[in-house]
């Protein structure tokens, strides 16, 4: 492991923890639990794409497990990596068809996201029942995606060639 | 940065199974068994939803005519001032209400098809 690389890690983990930490302070304005903005999906993006998938799962995972520690419980994380975890993996499907721009890859993980959480949540709490959030909770996702796809690809152009 | 036709795509398709999930899980509430109808806080008549009735329920010069048609419960007529109950309109699933303050009356939907054998066994 390069010096440069131990030092991107750090500084791109970071950041996810603060935006993880910036997110946790917005009110909820939504009656459905898990509607939130997906601001660390910001730098997971941008890991994503000037890094590579496997550099952006292990900053994603560890982000995680930190934040769950920090700012969540046991549980708050076991969501989040179910989240984390169908998100990545769809994002990097998608961005490997080269087809999507990185709004359209966002959307993806917005909604993979919500339905990950959702099936830890039914599984845990086993309440099928919890499904009835997936509506909503896929509508919220679109909408998250798309602010943090365009956000994403801002800086995605800018940065590329400096990291 | 542009969008792609693959974003749109995507987009509006993700919108779409949202919207038909919504619709159908609207769609497949459990509907009720039975309109129960309280007054003065007592249980005063139970009505099965699955067949057509129509009763007066009168308390000195209070009325309200509750009827039960194809599995909904409305009041249709009222002496009472404000005739809330009438407005409220049909209601046919579980937790539903129907109230009509002035004659502390109450119409409200118990039992879906998982807890009242009778309804699934007749």
């Amino acid at each position: 492991m390069t010096t440069k690389r131990i030092a991107r890690y750090g500084l791109l983990i970071a950041l996810a923890l603060i935006l993880s930490y910036v997110e946790s302070l917005l009110p909820v304005f939504v009656a459905v639990p898990g509607v939130k903005m997906g601001l660390p999906n910001i730098v997971i993006m941008f890991a994503l794409y000037s890094l590579g998938v496997k550099d952006a799962a292990i900053i994603s995972l560890i982000r995680v497990v930190l934040a769950g520690a920090l700012f969540g419980s046991v549980f708050s994380m076991l969501y989040s990596a179910a989240g984390a975890v169908l998100s990545l993996a769809v994002m990097a499907v998608l961005l490997k068809t080269k087809r999507f721009s990185p709004v359209g890859v966002s959307v993806a993980g917005g909604v993979a996201h919500n339905a990950g959480q959702i099936i830890v949540a039914i599984l845990v709490t086993e309440t099928a029942q919890l499904i009835y959030y997936l509506p909503v909770l896929c509508i919220s996702g679109i909408a998250a995606g798309v602010l943090i796809g365009v956000v994403s690809g801002i800086i995605i152009n800018r940065l590329q060639k400096q990291i | 940065m542009k969008l792609k036709k693959a974003d749109i795509v995507l987009v509006l398709a993700l919108l779409l199974v949202a919207a038909a999930a919504g619709i159908f899980m609207l769609a497949a509430r459990d509907a009720g068994a039975e309109a129960v109808v309280v007054q003065n806080g007592k249980e005063i008549l139970r009505m099965p939803l699955n067949e057509d009735t129509e009763e007066v329920i009168t308390r000195g010069e209070d009325s309200n005519t509750v009827v039960i048609k194809d599995g909904t419960a409305r009041v249709t007529e009222a002496n009472c001032p404000d005739k809330v109950c009438v407005h409220t309109g049909e209601i046919r699933y579980e937790g539903q209400t129907i109230v009509c303050l002035p004659h502390k009356l109450v119409v409200k939907i118990e039992g879906g098809d998982n807890q009242d054998v009778d309804a699934v066994a007749q």
